[in-house]
């Protein structure tokens, strides 16, 4: 064996490791968010996490992949559909993108909870990771992609997959409309409580081991740059809860432990762009900025009337946004280029452009054909029982009659 | 210093939610009158005492006071929103068994059944309306005046609504089917979700629920088939 082939061998061990701890990250997707809604539609919550994952890899391994990956002129693949042949280290790379595919899916599931039907919902997370996320990333990943010529930086997906995920969620809570009671007459929005808080913290815990594969495995390479990666990612998720509790001190606010998660998960994001690129003192700075854009982004969506059940297009869609500005601006050795800042916003805006009208064509669709939204009875008896016929909580909530 | 309203009406609906199924209707009537005419101005109430006396004014045929003592001592853990209605705003009288049931003078209108569990929970939500003090009882009978999934029931349920929104002093006598209690239970979820908020509409909504399951008839009638 040469040492080629030994590397080649660690290569394509660490994607796999880095897979499957991105794919932990959906079970704390599940925990988190099933936590931060009532117990009446807990159930439906893990439900769409789980099934969004298992559609989500079919459809990203027949078409999604192909998309990303294929030969490209630039905007979308056109090969390399169902993939079944090749080397071993482009099959981990496949499972690998697969499992950033449904990240980005669930990302949309949390927002919606609570009144977006289940079947409904698996044809839009289908066709987010199926479509709408493998052809962004074709733009940025698929090394003939129009931005990544263009020296786009987003080393694991601060935009790709958080913004994206984050703008098709804004799409779906905007043609879904909020929770029935959510905002009072008088435009006051009203708390709605999570039903299992000690779930949530768990969940954003689990998130953060995910997270290391997520960013670490981003190298698809076993190399001693994963060193880095991983602190920068841990000091910008922990200067993210940092940052988030300086700033309801300083502008005044509840300090929350589930908003303290967000505050830990928008450091998170923020970092993923800029993680293998960055000074560590800068990862620092970027999730502290993380913790405050988060708290921002929390707040303007409240008089939007924007119901997100759990701040994801807060933590994904706009501290996505944060991370990928701060990949250019603090660009090892070469700190506040403009012209890279600019190639940050175009890849900024053309996110925006490309998942948010898709995504909201793709719901309109779904919704003219069956009901996206469940009706005002099912929001009373909760998703877990209208939904599935079975309920989180039996001891407490009972059983429901037909 | 008198007792406010408030408290006496928390003090009745724990006497009568005790009582309801182990006295006879006119047993609590009595109980009731006793409890607002001797103890009414009492500030620190105790149940031991006011049970002692319901002993010395009513027949030991009439109602099972040792019952009705260890009913209060559990009730009295309960938040008050869940004590359910107030026996003064017209609430029907449940007989503490089959044979009594039948016209009895003096008592408020009985109900059977399903209709009884369905009509208790409808009071219930209203008396605790009443009870938050800011005429949101009377918005919500309003809203039911004007809903129109209240118009699209059966004319002859729509109608018994409508009458009693208008003068909800009076029992409620609907006889429905369980789809048409359900559009009733669901138009005042919605209206409370808008009204007070999601939370408080699921809190209260439970509250409702074990308080009709209380009833003797939710044995066979559960109030739950009304969700």
């Amino acid at each position: 064996m040469t040492p080629e082939d030994i590397q080649n061998n660690l290569d394509t061990a660490w994607i796999v490791v880095a897979a499957v701890l991105v794919f932990f990250m959906q079970a704390g997707f599940a925990m988190l968010e099933s936590g931060m809604v009532r117990s009446k539609n807990s159930i439906n919550v893990i439900m769409k996490n789980y099934t969004d994952m298992c559609f989500g890899a079919i459809v990203f391994w027949a078409l999604g992949y192909g998309l990303m990956f294929g030969s490209s002129s630039g905007y979308f693949g056109t090969d390399h559909f169902m993939l079944g042949e090749g080397e071993g280290s482009e099959l981990a790379i496949l499972f690998f993108q697969m499992m950033f595919a449904a990240t980005a899916a669930t990302i949309v599931s949390g927002a919606l909870a609570e009144r977006i039907r289940f079947v409904p919902y698996l044809f839009a997370a289908m066709t987010i990771t199926g479509v709408i996320y493998p052809i962004y990333g074709s733009w940025v990943w698929n090394a003939d992609g129009w931005l990544a010529t263009r020296g786009f930086v987003d080393f694991a997906g601060s935009t790709v997959v958080h913004s994206v995920g984050g703008w098709c969620a804004l799409a779906g809570v905007m043609v879904l409309g909020p929770r029935l009671g959510k905002y009072a007459q008088d435009g006051q929005s009203r708390e709605i409580g999570g039903h299992n808080l000690p779930l949530v913290a768990f969940g954003g815990l689990i998130l953060w081991f995910g997270w290391f594969g997520f960013n670490g495995g981003s190298t698809l390479t076993a190399d001693q740059s994963i060193g880095k990666i991983c602190l920068n990612t841990h000091l910008a998720g922990a200067a993210g809860v940092v940052g988030f509790i300086m700033a309801r001190v300083i502008f005044g606010g509840k300090l929350l432990m589930t908003q303290t998660v967000n505050g830990g998960l928008a450091g998170l994001v923020g970092i993923t762009a800029g993680c293998a690129t960055m000074d560590p003192a800068y990862a620092v700075a970027t999730g502290l900025a993380a913790g405050f854009v988060c708290v921002i982004a929390m707040s303007l969506c409240e008089p939007l009337q924007l119901d997100d059940a759990v701040g994801a297009i807060a933590v994904h869609g706009v501290c996505g946004v944060w991370g990928t500005l701060a990949a250019g601006m603090f660009y090892e050795g070469d700190l506040m280029n403009m012209a890279r800042v600019q190639t940050q916003l175009l890849g900024i805006t053309a996110a925006f452009l490309w998942a948010f009208p898709t995504s909201w064509v793709t719901f309109k669709i779904i919704s003219a054909i069956v009901d996206l939204r469940c009706s005002s009875m099912d929001e009373q008896r909760g998703l877990d029982f209208t939904e599935h016929h079975e309920v989180g909580y039996p001891e407490f909530q009972g059983q429901l009659h037909a | 210093m008198p007792v406010n309203e408030q408290e006496r009406s928390v003090r009745r609906r724990l006497i009568f939610a005790a009582m309801n199924g182990n006295a006879t209707p006119t047993a609590i009537e009595k109980a009731i009158d006793t409890l607002d005419n001797e103890f009414g101005d009492v500030e620190e109430i105790r149940f031991n005492q006011v049970i002692r006396r319901f002993q010395q004014t009513l027949d030991a045929t009439e109602a099972n006071l040792n019952a009705v003592l260890g009913k209060v001592m559990t009730l009295r853990q309960k938040p008050a929103e869940e004590l359910g209605p107030d026996p003064r705003n017209g609430v029907a009288i449940q007989p503490r068994s089959p044979s009594e049931r039948g016209p009895s003078p003096g008592a408020a209108t009985r109900r059977v059944g399903l209709h009884h569990v369905f009509a208790t929970m409808v009071e219930t939500f209203v008396a605790h309306l009443r009870n938050l003090g800011n005429g949101s009882d009377r918005h919500l009978l309003e809203a039911l005046l004007q809903s129109p999934e209240i118009e699209k029931l059966p004319p002859r349920v729509a109608k018994a609504i409508q009458d009693w929104t208008q003068s909800p002093q009076g029992t409620l006598e609907i006889q429905g089917t369980v789809e048409d209690y359900r559009t009733v239970i669901h138009a005042i979820y919605v209206w409370l979700c808008q009204k007070l908020g999601p939370v408080d509409a699921d809190r209260l909504l439970s509250g409702v629920v074990r308080t009709a399951e209380a009833l003797p008839e939710a044995a066979t009638n559960s109030p739950r088939q009304l969700l």
